[in-house]
């Protein structure tokens, strides 16, 4: 069965079909969501392993409420990266210190491309500044300019107020400009106009 | 800060958002089919099992009796038993009869014919 077999259906619907036993709900809830919480956690924590920990711990705890969920209280989505940004704070707690020496490396890229070549090589750079930012700021920054979400619902997320998320956001960005200006010829982005 | 130095951070932000805006499809922040698979089992491994009703009374009946094809039998002949009852076919005691014993006779000989004259009693004795 494909995963996507109710792509109209809300998240709350889903995870009501979910907890009647549905299994196609189980396939889409799983499509919908896993690929957003792996995401973010492992930007934030910078490793595939630690990340597919964080992730299926993550969609186990939404399994497990499943049939508690009530309708309208919270988005699943805000629910389940509530659920992750905290998995991963835990996890940064336990291992304070990382240096930018000790992220992954990068992932094996496609050597015949050079354009996934470069592209890798920001999208590592990226990881690498994002490493550099203090935990909260990191999450504010990914899940603002990355995830895409509005300034509300990461105060959601993380607990704080929306003056707390705008203030985390712009000094994240201001440090990870700073981070990455050295290596902006490398890059590809010391000649460009953009 | 200096006009120069404004047009240094002004091109990393814009860099930045460039950056941003293609981490936003990187695949190597994608999840792998097999780590996907696990969440998948996962899934349906905790999921509660289908709700299913509990049969209706009249469903129940009929498993008891057999089914569908079980019932139609049984109404089939719970009907032929009540026309029986309304209409008794020929030389089938009614209930009545067999419940109170009385017998229905049927006089063969004309009105005032002594019946006794066609038994056999005591013939021995008038022919001697």
């Amino acid at each position: 069965m494909p995963l996507d077999a109710y792509p109209d259906l809300t998240d709350d619907a889903l995870l009501a079909q979910y907890s009647k036993g549905d299994a196609a709900a189980a396939r889409e809830l799983t499509a919908r969501f896993t690929p957003r919480v792996f995401g973010h956690a492992v930007r934030v924590l910078g490793d595939r392993a630690e990340a597919e920990d964080v992730a299926q711990d993550a969609m186990m705890r939404l399994w497990k409420v499943a049939p508690d969920w009530r309708v309208g209280e919270a988005k699943v989505s805000t629910w389940l990266y509530h659920v992750t940004a905290n998995l991963c704070t835990d996890r940064l707690r336990r291992k304070r210190g990382v240096g930018l020496d000790e992220v992954d490396e990068p992932l094996d890229p496609s050597p015949s491309v050079t354009n996934q070549l470069q592209t890798r090589e920001r999208m590592d750079a990226l990881q690498a500044g994002l490493q550099t930012l203090p935990a909260r700021q990191r999450q504010a920054v990914i899940l603002r300019h990355i995830e895409g979400l509005a300034n509300p619902e990461i105060a959601e997320i993380l607990e704080i107020s929306t003056e707390a998320v705008e203030s985390l956001t712009a000094r994240g960005k201001r440090a990870l400009a700073q981070a990455l200006a050295p290596a902006r010829e490398k890059l590809g982005y010391e000649d460009d106009s953009i | 800060m200096t006009a120069s130095d404004k047009d240094t951070v002004d091109l990393d932000m814009n860099a930045l958002d460039a950056l941003f805006a293609q981490a936003k499809n990187d695949v190597g922040a994608q999840p792998s089919e097999a780590f996907m698979t696990r969440v998948v089992t996962d899934a349906l491994a905790q999921q509660p099992m289908p709700q299913i009703a509990p049969p209706s009374l009249w469903a129940q009946i009929a498993s008891m009796v057999g089914g569908w094809q079980g019932m139609g039998g049984l109404i089939a002949a719970t009907c032929a038993g009540f026309w029986i009852g309304i209409n008794p076919p020929e030389g089938l005691p009614t209930q009545f009869e067999t419940f109170l014993g009385s017998e229905t006779s049927i006089s063969l000989l004309e009105d005032g014919v002594a019946d006794t004259g066609m038994f056999g009693f005591g013939w021995d004795m008038e022919e001697g």
